[in-house]
């Protein structure tokens, strides 16, 4: 069952609100067919269909609901969230999706973090690769990744769009260049630090774009262990392999096989980026694992079986 | 004829000064044995001849003189150049040098230039990714550009630690581990958005550690050039094939094999990050460009011609 995990949503009333609270919505506006006017749902469907995508998981991108105050937050992540389950309930079949939280709200999040999976049956939560300014590994959300351990679910990064707040990415244009695989890449070592994977092994995480540039560094991040992890923790490499990467590559088939050969096919999955690749593109998004020269067994494993056993979902 | 083009040299005197003057030295360790006494450059030679390396051209690593205080800056490349020119004087089939400038004082680094290229003999200058926390390319730069590229210098690129000026980064220990690598490939992207090589097409650009990310995500660069620098009249790929890159990734064939595929093997050159690598992995630092089953023929490009031919010195 082919799953596409990197896929966003972008209904109308939800973008009108971020606007309101003042989101950055520049990688909002420079993109179409993502919202739920039928003509755009068509269109969606449409590509699913000639890529041999049966569904899309879909995810808020970078418009998180990580408002300073709690009720902005709450409201917000409600709101995406109900419209979101909206969707699915309308086309069961063929979308599935991620809760947003109302982080850093530690307790409010906790509250729709349940609300979200008990009532609304999301498959997973999406989380950004900080919380505005903070680390999303941070101390203080502990609760929240103890609970999703608890349950077992699922966790999809997503950058935050903040060109790792460094001034030579954002004042510069780039941080949806460079800034958001660097994003992943510090997400990945940010839990790694905290050994979140090793102290809750049962969330299935998600780091979009082959981990960002995880494969190209893979040796250098053990050998500069000692300066960011504990002595007694294990490899950072071997905690990389604890966690799962999308595909989202713009079509580098070197750098797919790349992410095979340092993090193992095992743990790649299937991602779009829609609707930021479309039509020719998102079906590529496609095709490019298919033609990688990379074995069968992998790619049906990275195209049409990990991520649904991941999710829990039935073909 | 092997040259190792990313070879690290602490002579004392500069080190001490540079520790005086705040800069971070504490990545350097005794055991490196990186200084000019005799024992020291014993080790050197020692490491050199058991992995079949003819020379080494030194440049300061990180420790870079860029300094607020005008005197400071240029009391500290000075030293640093006379001691590397002092060096290779007296092993000059063993050692060739970058110099170091006093950026950001385009004038005194104007002076500094002239002086350690026509005075020192010195093959090249050496740059960080940042200057403090400044574009390397910064408008301001352009005298230095327009001098280095009418005399058709070679500019060695090296991370200079800041952690790409992210306190994500910084404040987490992931300066080295990713911050460098980060360092680098936003190097590029600046070198990409200002059109430095369409402007000043005579410089040699040497890039470390593959480009850091580069080879990953040069398709979404690509895909990306309208965000961030729409007016380029070639596209990123050509700019990037413009510059060289070195092999440091800790010996790691696969992440050799993709970046040859993406950035081809004209533009690779061996580096090794000595005496941070030193001993066995110095070895394995040649080694492994051997083993990693690249196409016959290329592995000796890499390693005994592609440098050489650069910095145009003859076996």
């Amino acid at each position: 069952m082919r799953i596409d995990v990197h896929a966003h949503y972008y209904p109308n009333t939800m973008i009108k609100r971020a606007e309101r609270l003042g989101a950055d919505l520049s990688a909002v506006r420079r993109i179409s067919l993502a919202s739920e006017e039928k003509a755009d749902l068509e269109a969606r469907l449409k590509m699913m269909d000639e890529a041999g995508v049966d569904m899309q998981a879909l995810s808020v991108s970078s418009t998180q609901p990580y408002y300073e105050k709690e009720n902005d937050a709450v409201d917000a992540a409600r709101e995406s969230n109900d419209l979101y389950a909206e969707l699915v309930e309308r086309h069961p079949k063929r979308f599935a999706a991620f809760a947003a939280l109302p982080l850093p709200h530690v307790d409010a999040a906790m509250k729709e973090l349940e609300r979200a999976l008990d009532q609304l049956k999301m498959v997973g939560v999406t989380i950004g690769t900080s919380v505005v300014s903070r680390s999303a590994a941070e101390e203080a959300f502990e609760p929240v990744y103890a609970e999703m351990n608890r349950r077992g679910c699922a966790l999809f990064v997503h950058p935050a769009g903040l060109g790792v707040c460094s001034p030579l990415i954002r004042d510069f244009g780039l941080t949806w260049v460079c800034g958001a695989p660097f994003e992943d890449t510090m997400f990945a070592l940010h839990i790694i630090r905290r050994q979140i994977p090793q102290r809750y092994p049962k969330i299935k995480i998600i780091v979009p774009h082959l981990g960002g540039a995880i494969p190209a560094l893979f040796t250098r991040l053990d050998a500069t262990k000692p300066m960011y992890a504990a002595p007694n923790a294990e490899p950072p490499t071997t905690t990389l392999k604890r966690l799962w990467y999308d595909t989202v590559a713009q079509n580098n088939t070197a750098g797919l096989k790349c992410a095979v050969a340092t993090l193992g096919a095992d743990r790649l999955v299937y991602g779009s980026d829609y609707p930021y690749q479309l039509h020719a593109e998102y079906l590529n998004s496609v095709k490019y694992v298919q033609e990688s020269g990379l074995p069968k067994a992998d790619i049906d494993k990275m195209l049409d079986q990990t991520a649904a056993r991941l999710l829990g979902i039935a073909g | 004829m092997r040259i190792d083009v990313h070879a690290h040299y602490f002579p004392a005197p500069y080190f001490d000064r540079f520790n005086r003057l705040g800069g971070d030295t504490s990545y350097v360790t005794p055991a490196m044995l990186g200084g000019g006494a005799a024992h020291e450059l014993e080790a050197r030679f020692k490491n050199m001849d058991a992995a079949g390396v003819e020379m080494q051209v030194l440049s300061v690593s990180s420790m870079f003189p860029y300094f607020d205080r005008e005197a400071d800056a240029v009391d500290a490349a000075v030293e640093a150049n006379d001691l590397y020119a002092e060096l290779v004087a007296r092993y000059p089939r063993r050692f060739k040098a970058f110099a170091t400038t006093p950026l950001p004082h385009v004038d005194a680094a104007l002076k500094e230039l002239e002086r350690a290229l026509d005075k020192l003999g010195m093959i090249g200058i050496t740059v960080g990714t940042s200057v403090m926390n400044r574009s390397t390319v910064d408008e301001a730069f352009e005298p230095f550009y327009a001098e280095l590229n009418r005399r058709g210098a070679v500019i060695f690129v090296h991370p200079v630690g800041l952690g790409v000026c992210s306190p994500l980064i910084r404040d987490y220990g992931l300066s080295w581990s990713i911050g460098a690598p980060f360092e680098d490939t936003t190097f590029v992207t600046h070198v990409i958005k200002r059109r430095i090589l369409e402007r000043y097409p005579k410089l040699k650009i040497i890039v470390p550690h593959f480009g850091g990310a580069l080879p990953l995500i040069l398709d979404r660069i690509e895909r990306t050039m309208r965000l961030f620098a729409p007016d380029n009249t070639e596209t990123a790929t050509a700019t990037v094939k413009r510059m060289w890159y070195d092999t440091q990734v800790h010996a790691r064939p696969e992440i050799l094999r993709y970046a040859h595929a993406v950035l081809g093997v004209e533009r690779l050159v061996y580096g090794s990050d000595f005496p941070l690598n030193r001993g066995d992995d110095y070895v394995r630092s040649v080694n492994y460009i051997r083993d990693a089953g690249l196409p016959a023929g290329d592995a000796e490009k890499i390693l005994d011609r592609n440098a050489a031919q650069l910095l145009g010195l003859k076996a």
